[in-house]
């Protein structure tokens, strides 16, 4: 009887070890699961943390980027040339940014701009313009940056950003540029 | 799982060169791509007193100071040929510009130029994330 009871008391009191914990467990093992669902969170919190919150805007400069040389299409000879067009950035007697964009948009506001370069989102043809961004040195860099990336935003990649070109300075790039503002040398190049 | 948080923020800091400036937000941009990247700062005279000792007359003129990977730069001459000369040690370095928001776009051609001159095709205008 004693013998018994001392038995029934040893194995009541004895340590169990992993195997018999987990015969006497029933239905999946979630733990290795949670595990690694726990390390990728965390993981892709600390990444988002510490990537910051940033991006960037690709901006071609002048000069020896070659445009339209690398813009063409050699393997499609009947492939039409790009389409080129100037945005001209210039300031208002009150000191706001307009926009010029050829006939279509005589200093706009950039609000304006915006929100009429926005009906060409879907249009496919918008990858293969290639746009210059001619702003006077007067506008605020952060309109130009505004402009640049409703141009992106559209789906229009090849943007260039007008420079004065140096006296003396390389050649090459297109001559000319909007009255009292920069001085043509602009070349945009493929993204 | 300390390893990568320990390489995610020597990442960060590898990348954080310069001084800090606020950036002009955009709504739309994309991340860098480019492993060999040249980090252009164009800051404010009073947000980088620093590098006004180094700066030169034509940099303080246009009211900025300019530095590449945190160090100050004296003049657009010397910027366009440390462009050049990490272009020539790797081609598909990115150069970053970094610009004060605040700044006119007068302040910061000379740089696009300097970097234009010194080979660059293009660069990337980091701007902050707009949700």
């Amino acid at each position: 009887m004693s013998a018994t009871t001392t038995t029934r008391r040893r194995r009541g009191l004895r340590r169990r070890n992993a195997l018999q914990a987990h015969t006497l467990h029933f239905g999946p093992n979630m733990t290795p699961m949670v595990d690694i669902v726990m390390v990728i969170l965390i993981f892709f919190m600390a990444s988002a943390a510490f990537m910051g919150n940033e991006w960037f805007l690709k901006a071609a400069i002048p000069f020896e980027a070659g445009r339209g040389k690398a813009a063409e299409k050699k393997n499609d000879p009947l492939a039409l040339p790009p389409t080129r067009t100037d945005i001209t950035l210039d300031v208002d007697a009150q000191g706001q940014t307009v926009v010029t964009l050829g006939a279509a948009l005589q200093r706009a506001t950039v609000d304006q701009f915006i929100a009429y370069i926005a009906k060409f989102k879907s249009d496919k043809a918008a990858g293969d313009i290639e746009v210059v961004i001619r702003p006077n040195p007067k506008v605020a860099y952060a309109d130009v940056v505004r402009v640049h990336a409703a141009c992106d935003e559209v789906g229009i990649y090849k943007v260039g950003i007008g420079v004065v070109r140096p006296v003396g300075g390389p050649q090459g790039g297109r001559q000319g540029g909007p009255p009292g503002g920069p001085q043509g040398g602009v070349v945009p190049a493929n993204p | 799982m300390c390893l990568i948080i320990f390489f995610l923020i020597v990442g960060k800091l590898s990348t954080d060169r310069g001084v800090t400036v606020p950036l002009p937000e955009s709504i739309r941009g994309s991340d860098e791509a480019s492993p060999v990247v040249m980090v252009v700062t164009v800051a404010k005279l009073a947000d980088a007193p620093g590098s006004v000792a180094a700066g030169s007359a034509g940099w303080r003129s246009l009211g900025v100071a300019v530095q590449v990977d945190g160090e100050a730069v004296s003049d657009a001459k010397a910027l366009e040929s440390m462009v050049r000369g990490k272009l020539l040690g790797s081609p598909l370095t990115s150069i970053q510009v970094r610009a004060d928001k605040a700044l006119s776009y007068g302040s910061v051609e000379p740089v696009l130029r300097a970097c234009g001159q010194g080979g660059a095709k293009s660069v990337r205008l980091a701007t902050e994330r707009v949700p």
